[in-house]
């Protein structure tokens, strides 16, 4: 039987594993020690996939991270140790992250207090205050979770967004307006967003980049494309879970086809 | 402000934990010279030493020079060096690439000076250029091949330094700016921080772009320097490490050119841009000479991916009249000069040498310790390691990896927490690990980095300095 390791437990990939798992022999790997991804471990499809997936004989292997893939084999390590697990096929679906200072096209020095969203949210989520005045760039899901956790925290802040967009949160907004540059002297002080050969500067003491979602990728092997792979990552803001499994139908009756076409 | 029970006492203080400032502490570390290097940052290359394309040059510089002579008693030795300290480093060459005519005109002169240093060089046809990189641009006519060429991670290379340094007893003050220089007869007799009063026999400037006001400080020579910012691009290992040698572009009038340069760690840099300004913090890039860079980087290797670049800086390199200045003060006899603009690293091994040749001339009296080390011990790395499995026998926290992009693990990363001079900010476990450096730029471990130093440190993760010296939250 074709093997498949799938890297990834949130809903695509638990929907491509119970798609493929009745004629491939299935692996789920994910980085954290439960199934959801961003939705959750709680959240009703993940726990109805996971379920399907169960009965159907996937196998999971959870806390451990995907490292390299060199066909027909996958690096990974956690809780059994570092190990190569044998593999016909790469299903990849490690969902999405917001765009980094360099792919946003943020100029300036390099500062703290500029800072991924992921990254944003889980320290405030533990307690710390990242600013009094927070520069929020981007509009969707990321920018919304990001004023959710911030806000609770009473940090005062201010929504950029470039497509027009307007952020689902309270707050000062730049609708509209491209952020284009920090600056500061250690810590980032001001912001500048930019319109129409208009730039404006924001003072502010964090930026929180939250936009332009790009898809999250860091198996070597598997970075933009590679042998066997199939790659289920829906890189959008503000998918529905209707979107995220029809591109993991999608990846996974890629390898069915492929299948057909190499082994009949 | 000081008491005299905040007073030390050394035989040589380094101003400056750079790569020469750590080079001469590590070299004068095997030896009974009691050493203290003081520093403004929080930490070992924070200057022009974290921000250059970690190239070692084999020649760079017009033969007969200091700088040129500098580099020869250096670039042989990197091998049996980086074996020692722990430091990535791999001589595979370069080719210098001429696109236009105009170019290859420069090759033959660029070839005898190389000769003329002793250094192994020869011109090709641009396929034979493209044999040996096979992503240089068709339009390659000629290449000038050199083979003695190498990349080296400078980070590491300073912390490799550093921590022999360290290991062998050299004292390091961090945030510990030189605010004055006490003088007695003529000569630095105390070194004064905003902390601390430390006594000295001799007084080594290797300040990189401040030593100018260093020197002032000290009654010495009076001399300019001023930044010239680099800026860079940095591109994903995935494309990264199908480069197979550094590949430079013809010199023109005043820099040697924008290079695409593979790292050690499979990356590629392309840059630097060469601009001279005034301000000694602005490290602010700019749309319009990151285009520059980027567009004569794709000249020489067309398919780099400009469309997902990692991330863009700048850095300042310290220019001065005088490109090189290793060499005793003319007015105060107990400081010595040690600053490089632009082959700090390349020149940092023979470097070192002349200094503790120029202390032991000035009157220092030094022996060597036979039982100093001259080695640290490696840390080993997931993403390099060739056995990867057994990885966890040697500690089970090889398993978790914490910076999934670089593969950096919580194993190497307390390694670099736990050091003779460790990490102690993010920053810090970015230089000695990678991990937060790679193509998330830290959008899944910068959190778990935090913790881990803030576990460490013993302090709150919103104290945990991030880049700069500032710390990730407010108070």
């Amino acid at each position: 039987m074709t093997a498949v390791a799938i890297v990834g437990a949130g809903l695509a990939g638990l929907v491509a594993a119970h798609d493929l798992a009745a004629d491939h022999a299935t692996i789920v790997i994910d980085r954290l020690p439960a199934t959801g991804g961003v939705l959750g471990y709680e959240h009703r499809l993940v726990r109805a996939h996971q379920d399907r997936c169960r009965d159907a004989g996937v196998d999971f292997l959870l806390g451990t991270t995907a490292l390299r893939w060199e066909l027909p084999r996958l690096l990974v390590a956690g809780p059994r140790g570092i190990e190569w697990l044998g593999a016909d096929w790469l299903l990849y679906a490690g969902g999405v992250r917001p765009a980094v200072q360099a792919e946003v096209g943020l100029l300036g020095p390099r500062l703290a207090g500029v800072l991924p969203a992921p990254v944003a949210i889980h320290l405030a989520e533990a307690g710390v205050r990242l600013g009094a005045r927070i520069c929020i760039v981007g509009s969707g899901d990321w920018a919304e979770r990001s004023a959710e956790v911030l806000g609770a925290r009473g940090s005062e802040l201010i929504g950029i967004s470039t497509d027009g967009a307007h952020p689902g949160f309270a707050g000062a907004h730049w609708v509209g307006w491209r952020a284009t540059a920090v600056a500061g002297t250690g810590r980032v002080s001001s912001l500048t967003v930019s319109r129409d050969g208009i730039d404006c500067q924001i003072p502010c003491d964090c930026v929180v980049l939250a936009g332009d979602v790009r898809p999250l990728r860091n198996v070597d092997g598997a970075i933009v494309d590679g042998p066997r792979v199939a790659f289920a990552q829906a890189a959008a803001d503000r998918v529905t879970t209707q979107e995220v499994t029809r591109v993991a139908l999608e990846a996974a009756a890629m390898i069915r086809r492929s299948n057909g076409s190499t082994t009949q | 402000m000081t008491s005299h029970s905040d007073s030390e006492a050394f035989d040589v203080v380094v101003v400056g934990a750079g790569v020469l400032g750590t080079a001469i502490a590590a070299r004068l570390s095997s030896s009974t010279a009691r050493v203290c290097v003081v520093e403004a940052a929080d930490d070992v290359a924070e200057g022009a030493s974290k921000g250059n394309a970690g190239i070692t040059s084999s020649y760079y510089a017009a033969p007969g020079t200091l700088e040129a002579d500098l580099i020869a008693g250096t670039f042989r030795r990197w091998e049996e060096v980086c074996a020692r300290l722990d430091v990535p480093f791999r001589r595979i060459g370069a080719v210098m690439a001429a696109i236009s005519s105009e170019e290859a005109d420069v090759l033959p002169s660029q070839l005898a000076e190389a000769l003329a240093c002793g250094v192994r060089a020869e011109i090709v046809s641009g396929d034979e250029a493209r044999r040996l990189e096979p992503l240089l641009s068709a339009d390659c006519q000629q290449a000038l091949v050199l083979p003695d060429e190498g990349i080296i991670d400078p980070m590491r290379l300073c912390i490799g330094f550093a921590e022999l340094a360290a290991r062998n007893g050299v004292t390091f003050r961090f945030n510990a700016p030189v605010v004055a220089v006490e003088r007695h007869g003529g000569r630095a007799a105390a070194i004064c921080t905003p902390d601390t009063r430390i006594e000295t026999r001799f007084v080594v400037n290797a300040a990189g772009l401040f030593a100018d006001l260093v020197a002032q400080l000290a009654g010495g020579e009076s001399y300019r320097m001023w930044p010239r910012k680099g800026q860079y691009w940095l591109l994903d290992r995935d494309w990264g490490s199908r480069l197979q040698r550094i590949v430079f572009g013809a010199p023109l009038a005043d820099t040697k050119g924008i290079h695409v340069v593979p790292t050690t760690n499979g990356s590629a840099l392309l840059g630097p841009s060469a601009e001279d300004g005034i301000r000694r913090q602005d490290k602010a890039t700019d749309a319009q000479t990151l285009a520059f860079v980027a567009s004569r980087a794709a000249r020489l290797v067309p398919s780099v991916p400009l469309d997902r670049p990692i991330k863009a800086f700048a850095a300042l390199r310290p220019a001065s009249e005088q490109k090189v200045r290793v060499e005793v003060d003319s007015v105060v006899p107990n400081l010595l000069h040690a600053v490089n603009r632009s082959t700090g690293v390349s020149a940092s091994l023979a470097t070192a040498d002349r200094v503790a040749a120029l202390l032991a001339d000035a009157g220092l009296e030094f022996r060597v310790r036979p039982e100093a080390l001259d080695s640290i011990p490696p840390v080993r790395r997931l993403l390099l390691d060739p056995e990867p499995e057994s990885l966890t026998r040697v500690d089970a926290r090889y398993s978790q990896v914490v910076c999934a992009c670089e593969q950096v693990t919580a194993a190497e990363i307390a390694a670099a927490l736990s050091s003779a001079l460790p990490a102690r900010s993010i920053d810090g476990v970015r230089k000695r690990t990678r991990a937060t450096g790679g193509r998330c730029q830290g959008s899944v471990c910068l959190a778990g980095v935090t913790f881990m130093c803030s576990m460490a440190q013993m302090i709150p993760p919103g104290e945990v300095v991030t880049t700069a010296g500032a710390p990730l939250g407010l108070p």
